[in-house]
């Protein structure tokens, strides 16, 4: 694991991709640091700027999770670390681990913009802390994603596409929550269509109908039960699954100083889960 | 050291790998022979644990591939067809980087043994220089030196002189040959010559299955039942051909060409000596000259195309 996180860090410093990203943090947040902060003179620094530059996760995800994996399986790299004595989890946790460690340089960078602001007004240090934690989980959360959709696919460019496109889904989808429809039928009729595509997921993936057809059954089951005991979880459900999954809604608690033990534990899982999906994408083609 | 058994590899339909068996001994340099597409990347990705197989054990040394990698892993060194290399490091840097994922942590280890292996594969004039600024020879012996680092007692190299010019072809064989005096080594190819030239035994793999495994000169003779004989004879083709049904040596004979009053033949004795002697008498007396007159025993490539079925289209064509 300090071997690829090394060579990751070097590799990072060696190519455009760090100071790209750090002269993009730097800009933007310093656009909006002079102007909201140094014009405009308000002095809540977390509640004003960290909510505002996450926008930047919009670009920088890509631009440091695209290469991590794709370009070892293009350029055939992989081939030296699957073979050497490192376990997988070591070579994604040690990539994981480089791409935190620039996120954490950003949020460095915050910190040193909030000491500037403070020698001109009271900074509430608490917040500005507390929102520094929100930003870098928020960010771990999404570069997690990042490497796992790099670890699906060979060719940056379609690894920096979905990317992009997967940040800025996340970035819209606590206004997604106020527009779909609230009846409970709409949530039965979602629920049904992930019900297929999973039970056809299975069927492609072990070619058997049978899987398919048992995947089927069982989420019909799962979903009638569902129901049947506790109608009322479906009113209103499409907006609750989409909160769920909505990484910015917590966001904003950090940001006026509140540290919710709930909100650090469902960074942490989702961070969890998108790294063990990304060892398992890399597991499950060794197995194919 | 290496126990292969039963190895099968289906990718969906298509079957890479039907189910082959090998072992290869302490100290031996074993030649993986097939034609491309036989399967022979495949089996090596596979005992090397890049890729899993569906079915099959590989052990190396004491260690199954499938229940402890780390270990097995730590024993082989493997060149991949195309070299594993970062082409925006320097080969300093990149077998450092190598060191380190083969678990060689302390500095003055790792110097010595770069310093070792650039010696070894001679690229120590070019070791602050980009991966990416050198020649593809160059780089294909940047591949071999990661494979070589922490001086694994197996390596694993896959089409090691392929991209090299002449000379190199010949220096990466002779230093495979030195290397063979430590290590035990497996090594693909489609170039018959160099696999005879560089190994104890071979493996002969075709369409996913092991079609024959000797030393190359075992398989040579085991192959060439029958002697071939290459005879021109100067005279009339069917006074020729005549002396050639007659005579108690030759099984079977084919027409290879005929120009100027000669024809040259190709022929099949009938027993294992050399019968040239009896041969050159038995058509003086018919009073036709033989002026041109060599044996040819079935060389490993012939061996290959045999086994490999290439002959046999050829023929049927």
């Amino acid at each position: 694991m300090r071997a690829i996180y090394i060579k990751e860090m070097k590799s990072y410093f060696h190519s455009l991709s760090a100071y790209l990203f750090l002269a993009l943090f730097l800009a933007i947040s310093g656009v909006y640091f002079s102007v909201i902060c140094m014009s405009y003179g308000y002095t809540d620094y977390a509640a004003n700027i960290y909510s505002n530059i996450t926008i930047i996760f919009i670009i920088i995800v890509p631009i440091l999770t695209m290469r991590l994996m794709a370009e070892e399986r293009k350029q055939k790299t992989d081939q030296l670390l699957l073979t050497s004595p490192v376990r997988v989890t070591g070579i994604i946790l040690g990539k994981y681990l480089a791409v935190l460690t620039l996120l954490l340089g950003a949020v460095v960078i915050t910190f040193l913009q909030a000491a500037v602001l403070s020698m001109y007004g009271d900074v509430n240090w608490l917040t500005v802390l507390t929102g520094g934690l929100g930003y870098f989980l928020v960010g771990a959360s999404l570069l997690a994603i990042g490497l796992f959709i790099s670890s699906i696919t060979e060719s940056q460019m379609i690894a920096a596409g979905i990317s992009f496109g997967v940040v800025l889904l996340c970035m819209l989808l606590p206004n997604l929550s106020d527009i779909v429809p609230g009846r409970a039928r709409y949530t039965y009729i979602v629920c049904g269509i992930v019900i297929v595509l999973l039970a056809w997921f299975f069927y492609e993936e072990t070619k058997s109908w049978k899987a398919g057809v048992i995947t089927m059954v069982l989420g019909a089951a799962v979903l009638g039960l569902f129901a049947w005991r506790t109608p009322e979880l479906f009113d209103n459900g499409l907006s609750k699954i989409i909160d769920w999954f909505s990484i910015m809604d917590r966001f904003n608690d950090f940001c006026s100083g509140i540290l919710n033990a709930s909100s650090i534990i469902y960074y942490l899982s989702f961070i969890a889960v998108f790294i063990f999906l990304s060892i398992q994408t890399i597991e499950k083609r060794r197995w194919n | 050291m290496i126990e292969v058994t039963n190895l099968v590899k289906d990718y969906g339909n298509h079957h890479a790998v039907k189910g082959i068996s090998f072992t290869v001994g302490e100290g031996q340099i074993v030649g993986l022979l097939g034609p491309n597409g036989a399967g022979k990347s495949t089996t090596m990705n596979i005992m090397t644990g890049y890729i899993s197989s569906t079915a099959g054990k590989v052990k190396i040394g004491e260690y199954d591939m499938f229940e402890q990698p780390l270990k097995a892993k730590k024993l082989i060194g493997y060149l991949p067809e195309m070299p594993p290399i970062y082409e925006e490091m320097t080969v300093e840097e990149y077998l450092n980087f190598v060191c380190s994922l083969k678990g060689i942590r302390k500095k003055k280890d790792r110097m010595e043994n770069i310093a070792e292996v650039e010696e070894a594969v001679r690229i120590t004039d070019v070791k602050g220089r980009l991966i990416k600024n050198l020649s593809k020879g160059y780089k294909q012996r940047v591949g071999l030196a990661q494979a070589l680092i922490g001086n694994p007692p197996l390596l694993i190299l896959d089409e090691p002189t392929v991209g090299l010019d002449p000379n190199q072809i010949i220096e990466i064989r002779a230093l495979i040959k030195k290397l063979g005096e430590k290590h035990t080594i497996i090594l693909s190819s489609h170039i018959l010559s160099e696999v005879n030239a560089i190994c104890d035994y071979v493996l002969i793999i075709d369409k996913g299955l092991l079609v024959a495994e000797d030393t190359p000169e075992n398989l040579s003779e085991h192959f060439a039942d029958k002697n071939r004989i290459l005879l021109s004879v100067k005279g009339e083709k069917e006074l020729i051909e005549q002396a050639l049904e007659e005579s108690e040596y030759i099984a079977s004979y084919t027409v290879t060409g005929e120009n100027e009053g000669v024809l040259d033949v190709t022929a099949e004795t009938s027993v294992k000596e050399d019968v040239r002697d009896a041969l050159f008498f038995e058509f003086a007396d018919k009073k036709l000259p033989i002026v041109k007159m060599e044996t040819e025993t079935l060389s490993l490539e012939e061996v290959f195309l045999k086994l490999t079925g290439k002959e046999g289209e050829e023929e049927e064509s």
